[in-house]
C-alpha cells in the first residue's frame, strides 16, 4: 500500500478546532472546513475542476473545493511515495519546523450541530435537509450498529465482519508532514492511548494526562460519510466493531481507518470509518507490526528498519 | 286607502342572524382563507369567527403570539405552527435559535385547555414540553412533529402514557434523541384509539409483540410507518392483523427470504386492497420489492427516496402502479428509469427526485436533462416537480413545461453552483424564462445553474402568481431582486442565498414585506445598516440578523425578516440581532 502524503494547510481563520483535510481517495466525501476559511495551498491548485465547479463559477467568498486541489492525480507524484525512512524517530527536527508551521491552539468550542457539513466548501448545498442524508447514513450504518450491541453484550460474534484478521491497519498521515506511517488500530484500546501513540510517532511534546481534553490537539475523526466528530464521543468499542464493516469489500487484510487528528490524519482503505488502536509497547513494536501486515516488500523493509 | 307600511323591524336586527346561526353556517367553511374573510366582513362576524374557529394555522410562530391567539380564538381545538426559517433544514440557522412551542403551550393549557390537536414543523420542542402537553390537554388526541428538534423518546413514553384519546402520534424527520424503543410499550393495554401512527423517524428496536398487539387493537388503524429496524417478519404479521391500512411505511427490505417467506409476504401484501400510500423501503433488494406488487393496484403515492433502486427495478414495479399519482426516488433509477416512469404513469402529477449522493463528483448516480424530458413526455398532468440533477439545458426545461403547461411548483436543482446550460454553456436564464411564460399556475419556483437577472426580470413580469421563490447563487445585481418585488405581488415567501443582492434590493421591497410571511437573505451584499434602515421605515417588520463569527461588523451574514404583531422577540439568542422600529 502506498503511503499517502497529507499535507496541512496554513489557516488565516481563527475559529474552531477544524482540521484541514483533503484528498481521502477512498472517500468520496474527502474534505471539508466547517468553517469559511481562505485557504493558502502550497500546492498548485487547479482552480478550474474539470467540471467547471466551485471554484471558477462562484462567487470568490466561497471556499475553494480542497477535494479538487488534493485529489490524487492532482498531487505530485513525488509526494505519493516518500520513504517512510525520511521520518524515521519519531519525526526529528525537520517534522517540528513542519509542525510548528501548523499548530495553532484549538479552540476549544465544540462543533455547532447546525454547522455540520459533508464533505463539499459550501453550508448547506446541494439543499437536502440534513435529517434526510442522516437518516440515509444512520441506516448504513445499521448494521454497525447491531454488531455493536452484541460484542458490549459480550458475545463473541465477529462472525458478521467479514475480514478475518483482527488487525486493523491505519495509513497515518500528518498535516505538514511529508510522511504517513501505519499503525495498527487493533492494537490500542483507548483514545489517550492513540493520541499517545500520535504524539510519539510525529515528535510531538507528550500530554499532560491531567489536562482532560482542554489541550493543544484535538483528536478527530471522519465517518465514511465523510462527517468530521470529535473523537472522544465515541466509545472505543463501538469504534472497533464499526471499523468492521461487513458491507464494505473485506478480501483486503489490511484495513485502513481515517481519522482527523487536529494534526494527524488516517486515511481509510475501503471507504473510510472510525479506527479503533490499542496501545502498543512502543513504536519498535509498532513498526514491527506494521511490517508484519505489509504488502509491499520495499515499504516491508522500510517498516523494519525502523522497528529494529 | 292607507298603505299601512309594513312592520318595521329596525335595520340592524333585519340583518342579524342569532349568533348561534351565523356561528353553524360558519363551521361549514374548513378553509382559513375562507375563514380569515368572513372575518373581516363585520364585527359581528369577527365574533362570529372567532368563538368558532376551531383550527388555526400559523405559518410563522414569531407572526404573532400566544396570547393573542387564544384570545381571539378561545375555542380552538386545533393549532398548526412552523417555525424555523426553511434554510434551518440545511444547517443555515444555528440550533439555539428559538421556535420553541412551550410558551405556546403554557398560554393554551390555561386559556383554551380544550385543545385537541398540535402539528409543528421546525419547532423546538423538549421532553418537558411534551409531558406538560400530555398531562394538562385531556382532550388531546393528535400530535404531529416534523422537522422538529430537542425531544426523545422520553417525551414520547409520557404521551403514550397519558394521552388515553391518541388517534394520531406522527414523528417525521426530527433531530429526536432515540434513546429506546420502550415509548411503544408505554400504551395502555386497553388502548385502541390509535389511527395514525408513524415513527419511521427512530432507529431504536421497538418491541414488536407489542408493537403487532396495539396494532390489533386498534381497528380503526389507517396509517402505519413503521422504522427501519422493523423486520419482514412483523411487517407479514401486521398485515395479516390490519389489513385496512390505507398507508403503509415498511421496515427494512433488505433481508434476505426463503421462497417461502417471500409467497407469504407477497399473499399478506395482497390482503391490503386499500393501500393508497406507501413508503419505507430503506435498502430494498429487487426481489423483495416484488412481494409488494399485489398491493400497488390503488397506489397513489410511492415514496422510494431512501432506497437507491436501479432502473429495472423501478420500470419492473411501475406497471403494477397504473394509478400513481405522486413518485418520489433517489436519482440511482437513472434517466432510463424516468423513462420507465415516463411510459407507465400517465396518472403522475408529482414527481420527486433526490441525489443517492449529493456530494457524488464522479456522477455514477445521476440523472440528466433527458430524464425529466421522458417523464413529462409520458406524464401530461404533472404539475409538481422537484429535480436535482448535475447537468441541465435550456431547450429541455422548455420541452419539459411545453409538455406539461400546468406547473404550481417547479423545483430544480442543478447541484453545481452557477452551472450554465452544458450544450450551449450559456445562462439557463431562457429555461425559467420557459417556465413562468408558460406556467401561469406557478405558485412555488426554486431556480439554480447560472442565472443573469434576466431571469428575474422574467420571474417579475410572468410569474403573477407566484408564492414562494427560492433563489442560490444567481442574478448579477440588485437589479434581480428588484425585478422580483416589484413584479410578484402575491410573493408570500422569498429565500436567498449567496447572490449579489445588497442594500438597494432589501429596501425595494420595503412595501411588500408586510404582505409576505417572510424575507431570507443570506451571504449577500446586505449590510447591517440597511437592515436597520428597514426596520426604520417598517415598524410591523421584525428585521433579524444573525452575525457569524469572525464576520465584519457591518456585514449582515443571514437576514430574516417577517411581518408580526407581536414586536420583536425577547427570546432570541446572542448571535441574533433584532432591530426593529421600536
Amino acid at each position: 500500500m502506498e503511503l499517502q502524503l497529507g499535507l496541512a494547510l496554513p489557516t488565516s481563520n481563527n475559529k474552531s478546532s477544524n482540521s484541514f483535510i483533503f484528498g481521502n481517495d477512498n472517500n468520496d466525501m474527502g474534505n471539508y472546513t466547517n468553517d469559511e476559511v481562505i485557504v493558502q495551498s502550497w500546492l498548485p491548485v487547479a482552480n478550474n475542476g474539470s467540471d467547471g465547479t466551485e471554484c471558477s463559477a462562484v462567487n470568490s467568498r466561497k471556499r475553494c473545493r480542497f477535494i479538487e486541489s488534493f485529489e490524487d492525480d492532482h498531487l505530485p507524484t513525488n509526494l505519493k511515495t516518500l520513504p517512510l525512512l525520511q521520518l524515521a524517530g519519531g519525526g526529528g527536527d525537520d517534522n517540528d519546523d513542519n509542525c510548528s508551521v501548523v499548530l495553532n491552539k484549538i479552540e476549544t468550542e465544540d462543533e455547532e450541530e447546525g454547522d455540520e457539513n459533508d464533505g463539499d466548501g459550501i453550508v448547506g448545498w446541494p439543499p437536502i435537509s440534513f435529517r434526510r442524508k442522516k437518516k440515509k447514513k444512520m441506516w448504513n450504518h445499521r448494521d454497525q450498529l447491531m454488531t455493536m450491541m452484541i460484542v458490549d453484550g459480550s458475545s463473541p460474534s465477529s462472525e458478521e465482519c467479514g475480514d478475518g484478521p483482527t488487525s486493523m491497519y491505519v495509513k497515518v498521515t500528518m498535516d505538514g508532514v511529508g510522511i504517513g506511517r501505519k499503525v495498527d488500530l487493533a492494537v490500542h484500546d483507548s483514545f489517550p492511548s492513540l493520541r499517545r501513540q500520535l504524539f510519539a510517532m510525529f515528535g510531538l511534546p507528550e500530554e499532560n494526562p491531567w489536562d482532560g481534553g482542554a489541550g493543544e490537539y484535538q483528536l478527530t475523526y471522519q465517518d465514511s460519510e465523510g462527517d468530521w466528530l470529535l473523537a472522544d464521543d465515541i466509545s472505543w468499542r463501538y469504534q472497533i466493531t464499526r471499523s468492521r464493516d461487513p458491507t464494505y469489500p473485506s478480501a483486503v487484510t489490511l484495513n485502513y481507518i481515517a481519522i482527523a487528528c487536529y494534526l494527524v490524519k488516517f486515511q481509510v482503505g475501503g471507504g473510510g470509518r472510525e479506527l479503533t488502536i490499542t496501545e502498543y509497547g512502543g513504536l519498535q513494536e509498532l513498526y514491527g507490526v506494521c511490517a508484519a501486515i505489509e504488502a509491499d516488500e520495499e515499504q516491508q523493509q522500510q517498516w523494519q528498519q525502523l522497528s529494529g | 286607502m292607507d298603505l299601512t307600511p309594513k312592520q318595521s323591524i329596525p335595520a340592524a336586527e333585519s340583518t342579524r342572524f342569532p349568533d348561534e346561526v351565523l356561528e353553524r353556517v360558519l363551521t361549514l367553511l374548513k378553509s382559513p382563507k375562507d375563514r380569515n374573510a368572513v372575518s373581516l366582513v363585520c364585527k359581528d362576524w369577527y365574533t362570529a369567527d372567532s368563538w368558532s374557529r376551531r383550527h388555526v394555522f400559523i405559518g410563522n410562530c414569531y407572526s404573532v403570539s400566544p396570547e393573542i391567539v387564544a384570545r381571539r380564538f378561545p375555542r380552538i381545538r386545533s393549532v398548526t405552527l412552523k417555525g424555523k426559517p426553511r434554510f434551518s433544514d440545511f444547517n443555515l440557522v444555528p440550533d439555539n435559535w428559538g421556535a420553541d412551542v412551550h410558551s405556546w403551550l403554557l398560554v393554551f393549557a390555561s386559556g383554551s385547555p380544550f385543545l385537541e390537536e398540535l402539528r409543528l414543523k421546525r419547532m423546538r420542542v423538549t421532553d418537558g414540553s411534551l409531558e406538560f402537553l400530555a398531562l394538562n390537554f385531556p382532550n388531546f388526541r393528535a400530535l404531529s412533529l416534523l422537522s422538529c428538534d430537542g425531544f426523545s423518546t422520553s417525551g414520547l413514553a409520557t404521551v403514550a402514557t397519558h394521552c388515553k384519546n391518541l388517534i394520531e402520534l406522527d414523528i417525521q424527520e426530527n433531530g429526536i434523541e432515540d434513546l429506546s424503543g420502550e415509548w411503544l410499550s408505554c400504551f395502555p393495554d386497553n388502548f385502541s384509539t390509535l389511527e395514525v401512527l408513524n415513527f419511521s423517524n427512530l432507529i431504536t428496536d421497538v418491541n414488536t409483540e407489542v408493537l403487532e398487539r396495539l396494532v390489533s387493537r386498534c381497528r380503526s388503524l389507517k396509517v402505519l410507518k413503521l422504522n427501519r429496524s422493523s423486520s419482514l417478519d412483523c411487517l407479514h404479521r401486521l398485515l395479516t392483523s390490519a389489513p385496512q391500512l390505507t398507508e403503509l411505511g415498511v421496515g427494512s427490505f433488505s433481508q434476505e427470504l426463503t421462497p417461502q417467506q417471500h409467497a407469504e409476504l407477497k399473499h399478506a401484501f395482497g390482503f391490503c386492497k386499500n393501500l393508497t400510500v406507501l413508503s419505507g423501503f430503506w435498502d430494498a433488494t429487487a426481489l423483495n420489492l416484488s412481494a409488494v406488487y399485489p398491493a400497488c393496484s390503488g397506489l397513489s403515492f410511492l415514496n422510494l427516496s431512501y432506497t437507491a433502486l436501479q432502473s429495472q427495478e423501478l420500470a419492473s414495479l411501475l406497471p403494477h402502479c397504473p394509478c400513481l399519482r405522486r413518485l418520489w426516488v433517489l436519482d440511482s433509477v437513472g434517466d432510463r428509469g424516468l423513462e420507465a416512469v415516463g411510459a407507465n404513469c400517465p396518472s403522475l402529477e408529482e414527481i420527486r427526485v433526490f441525489p443517492t449522493d449529493p456530494f457524488d463528483e464522479d456522477m455514477l448516480h445521476t440523472v440528466t436533462e433527458s430524464g425529466i424530458v421522458a417523464v413529462s413526455q409520458g406524464c401530461p398532468k404533472l404539475h409538481y416537480i422537484l429535480y436535482f440533477c448535475r447537468q441541465m439545458t435550456n431547450a429541455a426545461v422548455a420541452t419539459v413545461v411545453r409538455n406539461c403547461p400546468d406547473f404550481t411548483h417547479f423545483r430544480l436543482c442543478i447541484m453545481n453552483p452557477g452551472q450554465p446550460d452544458h450544450t450551449t454553456n450559456q445562462p439557463m436564464d431562457e429555461a425559467f424564462g420557459a417556465v413562468v411564460k408558460t406556467c401561469k399556475k406557478l405558485k412555488r419556483l426554486s431556480i439554480s445553474g447560472l442565472l443573469t437577472d434576466l431571469t428575474f426580470k422574467y420571474i417579475g413580469e410572468y410569474a403573477k402568481n407566484l408564492e414562494a421563490l427560492s433563489v442560490a447563487f444567481a442574478g448579477s445585481s440588485d437589479l434581480g431582486m428588484q425585478y422580483v418585488m416589484e413584479g410578484c405581488s402575491k410573493l408570500k415567501k422569498l429565500e436567498i442565498r449567496d447572490c449579489p443582492f445588497g442594500n438597494a434590493a432589501l429596501l425595494s421591497g420595503l412595501e411588500r414585506y408586510e404582505s409576505m410571511r417572510s424575507l431570507w437573505m443570506s451571504a449577500c451584499n446586505v449590510t447591517v445598516d440597511g437592515c436597520k434602515a428597514l426596520a426604520r421605515q417598517m415598524p410591523r417588520l421584525n428585521v433579524e440578523v444573525m452575525k457569524e463569527e469572525g464576520s465584519d461588523d457591518c456585514k449582515a451574514d443571514k437576514v430574516y425578516v417577517y411581518r408580526t404583531v407581536a414586536g420583536p422577540r425577547r427570546d432570541a439568542p446572542p448571535s441574533v440581532l433584532t432591530f426593529s422600529s421600536l
